[in-house]
């Protein structure tokens, strides 16, 4: 069992929800997930960033920072 | 128009004019009042005057005895805190500010005002809508422009009358007017009235004639007991404000069957525009090409209703931030779509969510969502994404005795059934009511 940080966590619980409303199954999701493998379409990602802030009360991406997301854990780190 | 009725002599002088929970006021006190506060108010005669306007018989012969002294009327709302009314009313150029005074006894306290603006010559009512931008858009009627609509029905003496709307927006004047024209009695419910409250004081004023929005019908037939609501004598029901969808007038048909079912279109600044009674959403076709009652055009130009309309404003008022017209046509920013030689609305222009370039219309959503077995209501609204512009956002309340997750279930499979993906919903809560806006209308102000 590898340890996850809060973010991860929170992300991993985000991610189940966009997969659960659209009625798809879960895929299996750890840190080290590479996001554009899972079938995560730019809408789900946006959820997905409107219920992290939700969750934590920032909105990383509202600024112009650039970023480079490849896994999950790149985008928890985000929120860090 | 107000003043000639309330003054005349020929009404049974013991019959109720207005009727509150608390009180009842009959046509000749109101007659007296407007006599009292006409003579009281002398100094005011052809100034621009603001009225602090709750429904009671005492604004309505503040009105009337208001338009007797050729003034130019401002109707506040009531809610608003005496130093946000007095604040407004200098920001109009004002020349004083009548509302209601804190002593039992006396009806109104006069505030004058410095830096008055000029009168108009006439002697008209401005109309002070919410807006979506804060500053209220002040629209100038005409006493000519507000009773063209009215009709006089010799049908139903003394008609009884149901009041949902602000009685300081333009719907409330209408009805108030309309009441008023047939010698009838007028029951003002407040907005704080819950559901069955509401159906109760209909019931106990026995109401002919209810005017009121769709959301208000939704509210009261989900939450009020229906063999209450089944005894009111209605002979009447007008809907408007907001769309009227075809399942509210079914389910309206359903219950009070025997009732004559209208809806009605009118905005603010056009004033009253067309009525539809044949049971049927949306309006015919042939209303574009003919001519109707009030000599009121239609046109759609982009898929958004223009329309032409003697019953309009004339003007808005000088001193308010709002830009004149150029043209008499005016855009209604609502949109409509045409299939089978009718139109239907499909929403407002403002309220349309861009969904990473694609439109959503909120309606067409929660038309969809209000389907679903176990949804009382709804409300669909933008909410600002930082990835897509704006996603789909829902909230809903449901209807007694549901399994909260099994319904949210229930609504995102309909939703992809029936909706495009960029039109499902991304984010749904379940609250216990959806806010009405004062105007009685559904709120769909995005959030961000």
């Amino acid at each position: 069992m590898i340890a996850i940080t809060e973010n991860q966590g929170r992300i991993i619980q985000v991610l189940t929800e966009v997969f659960q409303m659209k009625s798809l199954s879960v895929p299996d999701l750890g840190p080290d997930t590479v996001l554009d493998q899972i079938g995560l379409e730019s809408l789900d990602f946006a959820q997905a960033v409107i219920r992290m802030e939700e969750l934590t009360g920032r909105d990383p991406f509202a600024t112009e920072a650039e970023f480079h997301i490849k896994t999950l854990s790149d985008l928890a780190a985000v929120y860090d | 128009m107000l003043s000639r009725i309330l003054l005349e002599n020929k009404i049974d002088p013991g019959q109720p004019a207005v009727v509150t929970r608390e009180k009842s006021t009959t046509w000749s006190e109101m007659r007296e009042q407007t006599r009292a506060i006409a003579g009281d108010c002398q100094r005011l005669r052809r100034r621009r005057v603001g009225l602090s306007f709750p429904p009671t018989a005492t604004s309505y012969a503040a009105l009337a005895a208001l338009e007797s002294l050729s003034c130019d009327v401002f109707l506040l709302d009531a809610h608003l805190p005496l130093e946000d009314m007095l604040r407004l009313a200098e920001s109009l150029k004002l020349g004083a500010l009548l509302a209601a005074s804190k002593d039992e006894n006396s009806q109104f306290t006069a505030h004058e005002l410095p830096h008055e603006g000029a009168w108009s010559g006439t002697g008209t009512v401005t109309i002070l809508t919410s807006g979506s931008t804060g500053q209220p858009k002040a629209a100038r009627h005409s006493w000519e422009s507000l009773s063209r609509p009215v009709r006089e029905d010799t049908r139903y003496p003394a008609p009884r009358w149901l009041l949902t709307y602000r009685p300081n927006l333009y719907a409330g004047l209408q009805v108030m007017l309309q009441c008023f024209a047939n010698r009838g009695t007028l029951a003002a419910a407040e907005s704080e009235m819950n559901p069955q409250a509401t159906a109760q004081f209909m019931s106990d004023a026995s109401v002919q004639f209810v005017s009121a929005t769709p959301s208000f019908w939704r509210r009261l037939l989900m939450f009020a007991d229906g063999n209450l609501l089944r005894k009111i004598p209605i002979i009447q029901i007008t809907l408007g404000g907001e769309v009227v969808d075809q399942p509210i007038l079914d389910k309206l048909r359903q219950h009070f069957p025997t009732a004559r079912l209208v809806h009605i279109y009118a905005t603010t600044e056009l004033g009253r525009c067309f009525s539809v009674s044949d049971g049927i959403a949306g309006f015919p076709s042939s209303y574009l090409a003919k001519a109707m009652s009030d000599q009121v055009e239609l046109k759609v130009q982009e898929g958004e209703l223009f329309a032409r309309s003697p019953n309009a404003m004339r003007m808005y008022d000088p001193y308010s931030s709002n830009r004149p017209s150029t043209s008499d046509w005016f855009a209604t920013g609502d949109l409509v779509e045409e299939k089978a030689d009718r139109f239907y609305f499909v929403g407002r222009k403002s309220d349309m969510i861009n969904v990473a370039g694609s439109k959503v219309y909120p309606l067409e959503v929660e038309r969809t969502i209000r389907q679903v077995p176990g949804v009382s209501d709804v409300r669909v609204f933008g909410k600002t994404s930082s990835i897509a512009g704006e996603l789909v956002a829902c909230e809903i309340v449901a209807a007694p005795d549901q399994n909260a997750e099994a319904l949210k279930e229930a609504v995102l499979r309909a939703c992809r059934t029936h909706l495009a993906s960029h039109q499902q919903p991304r984010l749904i809560k379940l609250v216990d009511h959806i806010d009405l806006s004062p105007a009685g209308k559904t709120l769909r102000t995005k959030t961000s």
